[in-house]
């Protein structure tokens, strides 16, 4: 498979803003803000690389296992990184020597951290100078709970780089913006807010727009200054033409095979009618047959970021998450509940924002046609074509 | 951005010191040093993009002010007073070879002068028409330890900045700690605002770069390579090129081609075919050039659907014919395509064709020089490499592509070079250091291959373990003898043999052309014809 990897940006490719960002200082408390695609984790990983490059002992936190996945194996050099919560547990173990307290929870579920005893603890903790504590450089902050932040902070650690979007909170601890700034006790003026689109081409900056819900507290990035790119392209089909589908998603890798395709179901039925499409379809290929990988919740597979191929995910599992190409398979079958298009729009703003250079949009002709409400009918942001 | 201060322009007597400075210094910060050490060009702040942070290059958009001794403390301020994080930097670069028409300024106004006529005293810094090469800089020299440091750290953050390849001090000649008290300007007054052409010039380096990598494709890839580079066509000889290469030497220059018209219509069908594809192609390039300078409209691919779109209404039948199937093909690879390369090089078997298909499935340079398709003419590699350079242009190149200082310095004069030249500002830069020979034509120039170029050639073809080696063993007169032991065999000779490992040249040129060679390999074989 071709290599794929973290591409070190050209200076021409940081805005000003972005550029303000890399010279912060190692020490201290930063928050960056920017909506999807406005570089906050290659900014974050840029800052990993200087801690790397330097010897710092440092830690690159993330929500999730897919993102930690992500990161680690984009990033050429050994990144230390781990998903927050199982980071907290083993830290809060060694400063304390105590287990995390946990909620009390039904026999196989999930055991959430007991914040108020974990405060009680930390706040106990005697303050006097402790041994230097790592820099803590953390993807999607808005995704870990406020307390998370005032028990570090207990617990001695000073050196936070948080980057974080509010419009991206998909956990129900998640923090807000306002709640990180008084954790960390970062002025206001002092928080950086990214608003230059880095990631998408302007098509697909253009079309993400389309879905973004008007919330003032985070507005969408600019679009960007260059208005080239390829356009979206939305394509029904007929609903027993899937292979021929397939055949055009594995001609698309074979034809660029660093290219990484993202085909975002919309529930797991959909998602293994393509997984067993793009796996069984036969046709011929310049190339070996690239690597067609899935990952659902509670499923560990070895999906690999660093080469090129094809990811076949949930919508849910998106987030964070970056595509060459992005291919929203069977948009048809996303179900709106009780008209709530706001929610739906979100969906789709932020699988659409996974896109660095398209976005595909695919839909069975004898589909529901509601979804259809939501899609622009402009040529020029969606091109309609049938396959 | 400083204002335009106002100034009375004297333009008439001369110094009555003649001393021509041989070096300058600019004042600058670190971020704009670094954006010019990417572009290869000092230049105005409009070849920043949006990315240009306020310094002396400001004051007189289109030219560079040097310092000819040490920088005034108000142009070293003026050069962070944008950010708190900026940090100050000067550049000295050399000047020998430049002459034409300056400017100079003193702390009573502006003159201008030509070069070589050399400044008074009290004449402290020369308004030089932009670009200038940055293979001009003698060295970079920062305040402190700690910033060079920091700025080095910071430079191998981005893709394109050579930084290292430069030499740094800290505070040389105590440039920083002397800087004097005088304003910047050091005079009120206007001079004219000059439009810089770098595009095209942008464009030419990345097709340089381009082309000097595919070289060792053979006898037209070097050709093309060696037209890149040259500035006097009489010297590229009469070859016979295809039409399409035979536009190359005028772009390069200044953006236009000198296509030859196809003869009477009565020639061959071939060589109005061929003449149509040329034009197509070199519109095509002078698309993409405006397409990557002002960032509007679809993508790169759109670029060329739309021209090929377009002149399939407007020519030959036959040829509209071939054009608009041609594009229909292409098209298909912007979305979820039904052919594979292999099949689109089968049905549209024209050098242009395979260029542009290949064009619409690499994105960039680097990933060009990866692809790999048998079904690929040399021409096809070509074609598709200034395609692809004119697209990324020498700035969006990775370090890897221009790792070579020498060669980044060649292409760095060549592009300011073109710059001045189409500005007709009459600056002369001198002449730009030699190319750098591609391998191919190193060994193909030697004909006969003498004593070097056996030895690098075995050198190469041991290190890629090529299937071109054979070994003479000259064995003299007398009775061998035969020994089996175990799984060995040996055979004992009287005297001593001569034993002389030989490359097939026709093998050789054959494997070099398909090769990916590692930098310190080709360093290897470089060395050993002197290089």
């Amino acid at each position: 498979m071709a290599k794929r990897e973290f591409r070190l940006p050209g200076i021409q490719d940081l805005s000003k803003d972005q550029e303000r960002v890399h010279h912060l200082p190692k020490e201290g408390q930063h928050l960056i803000v920017g909506g999807p695609g406005t570089g906050k984790s290659v900014l974050a990983l840029l800052r990993a690389r200087r801690h790397e490059r330097d010897g710092d002992e440092y830690v690159f936190l993330v929500f999730n296992h897919l993102l930690e996945r992500a990161s680690g194996q984009l990033f050429e050099r050994h990144l230390v990184s781990r998903t927050w919560h199982s980071w907290f547990r083993e830290t809060f173990k060694k400063l304390t020597e105590l287990s995390v307290p946990t909620m009390d929870a039904k026999q196989g579920e999930f055991r959430a951290i007991d914040w108020k005893r974990v405060k009680e603890i930390t706040d106990a903790m005697p303050s006097e100078e402790q041994s230097p504590f790592p820099f803590l450089v953390i993807d999607e902050g808005q995704d870990m709970p406020p307390q998370f932040y005032d028990a570090l902070l207990n617990l001695g650690f000073k050196r936070f780089f948080v980057v974080a979007d509010q419009n991206q909170q998909i956990t129900e601890d998640n923090s807000s913006r306002k709640e990180i700034t008084d954790c960390l006790d970062i002025e206001v003026n002092k928080v950086i807010e990214l608003r230059e689109n880095y990631r998408n081409s302007y098509p697909i900056a253009r079309l993400a727009r389309e879905f973004h819900t008007s919330d003032p507290a985070s507005p969408p990035p600019d679009l960007p200054g260059r208005t080239s790119g390829n356009i979206s392209r939305f394509y029904s089909y007929d609903c027993g033409r899937l292979n021929a589908v397939a055949r055009g998603i594995l001609r698309r890798v074979d034809q660029r095979p660093r290219t990484l395709i993202g085909v975002i179901a919309p529930n797991n039925r959909v998602r293994e009618a393509y997984l067993k499409a793009l796996r069984s379809v036969e046709l011929r290929l310049d190339n070996p047959r690239t690597n067609v990988m899935t990952y659902h919740s509670g499923h560990r597979s070895d999906v690999r970021f660093d080469e090129g191929g094809i990811m076949v995910i949930n919508a849910q599992a998106c987030k964070g998450l970056e595509f060459d190409v992005v291919v929203l398979a069977d948009v048809d079958d996303h179900y709106i509940r009780k008209q709530d298009w706001d929610h739906i729009r979100r969906l789709f703003y932020v699988m659409v924002a996974r896109a660095r250079d398209q976005v595909f949009m695919l839909m069975k002709k004898n589909g529901r046609r509601d979804v259809l409400g939501i899609l622009p009918n402009d040529p020029d942001i969606l091109k309609r074509e049938e396959h | 951005m400083s204002e335009q201060p106002e100034l009375k322009l004297e333009t008439t007597g001369k110094p009555i010191t003649a001393n021509v400075p041989t070096e300058g210094l600019l004042v600058t910060n670190h971020l704009n040093l670094m954006y010019m050490l990417a572009a290869g060009l000092a230049m105005p702040p409009s070849g920043f993009g949006n990315k240009y942070y306020a310094d002396i290059l400001g004051t007189y958009p289109g030219w560079i002010p040097l310092f000819v001794e040490t920088p005034s403390k108000d142009a070293i301020d003026l050069a962070t007073s944008e950010a708190d994080y900026l940090r100050p930097t000067i550049i000295q670069f050399n000047l020998s070879s430049l002459t034409g028409p300056v400017k100079v300024m003193s702390a009573t106004g502006v003159e201008s002068r030509e070069f070589r006529d050399g400044i008074s005293e009290s004449e402290r810094v020369i308004l030089v028409p932009a670009p200038l090469p940055m293979s001009w800089v003698d060295f970079i020299t920062f305040r402190t330890k700690e910033e060079r440091l920091a700025c080095e750290a910071v430079a191998q953050d981005y893709g394109n900045v050579p930084l290292l390849q430069y030499k740094q001090y800290v505070n040389r000649n105590r440039l920083f700690t002397r800087s004097v008290a005088e304003p910047w300007p050091l005079s009120r007054g206007s001079v004219e605002k000059r439009e810089v052409p770098l595009q095209h010039p942008f464009a030419a380096g990345g097709v340089m770069a381009m082309l000097q990598q595919v070289a060792n494709l053979g006898a037209q890839a070097v050709h093309a390579c060696r037209t890149a580079f040259e500035t006097d066509d009489r010297k590229l000889g009469s070859e016979n090129v295809h039409p399409i290469l035979a536009g190359l030497y005028g772009w390069i220059k200044n953006g236009k081609t000198s296509l030859r018209q196809p003869g009477d219509k009565a020639q061959h069908r071939s060589a109005l075919k061929d003449a149509f594809q040329a034009q197509i192609f070199w519109e095509s390039v002078d698309l993409l050039n405006v397409w990557r300078s002002d960032g509007r409209g679809g993508g790169a691919e759109d670029v060329l659907l739309d021209h090929l779109g377009a002149v399939a209404g407007d020519s030959d039948e036959r040829l509209q014919v071939w054009a608009r199937e041609l594009r229909d093909s292409l098209a298909t690879l912007t979305g979820l395509s039904d052919a594979t390369p292999t099949e689109l090089f089968e049905r549209h078997d024209s050098p242009l064709a395979r260029a542009m298909t290949i064009f619409f499935i690499r994105r960039d340079c680097a990933e060009l020089l990866e692809y790999e398709n048998y079904r690929l003419y040399e021409l096809d590699w070509v074609a598709a490499a200034v395609l692809s350079g004119v697209r990324d242009g020498w700035m969006q190149l990775p370090l890897a592509l221009r790792s070579d200082r020498a060669f980044s310095d060649t292409v760095c004069h060549r592009m300011a070079q073109i710059s001045h030249q189409i500005a007709g500002s009459e600056i002369e830069l001198g002449d730009a250091p030699p190319r750098i020979r591609p391998l191919w034509e190193m060994f193909e120039d030697s004909g006969n291959w003498k004593a070097r170029e056996k030895s690098a050639a075995l050198t190469l073809a041991r290190a890629q373990k090529w299937d071109c080696v054979s070994t003479n063993i000259r064995l003299g007169s007398g009775e061998y003898k035969l020994f089996v032991r175990g799984s060995t065999l040996s055979i004992r000779v009287p005297g001593e043999p001569t034993i002389a490992p030989e490359v097939d040249p026709d093998r050789f040129f054959e494997l070099l052309s398909t090769a990916r060679l590692d930098a310190s390999l080709e360093a290897k074989i470089r060395k050993q014809f002197g290089n």
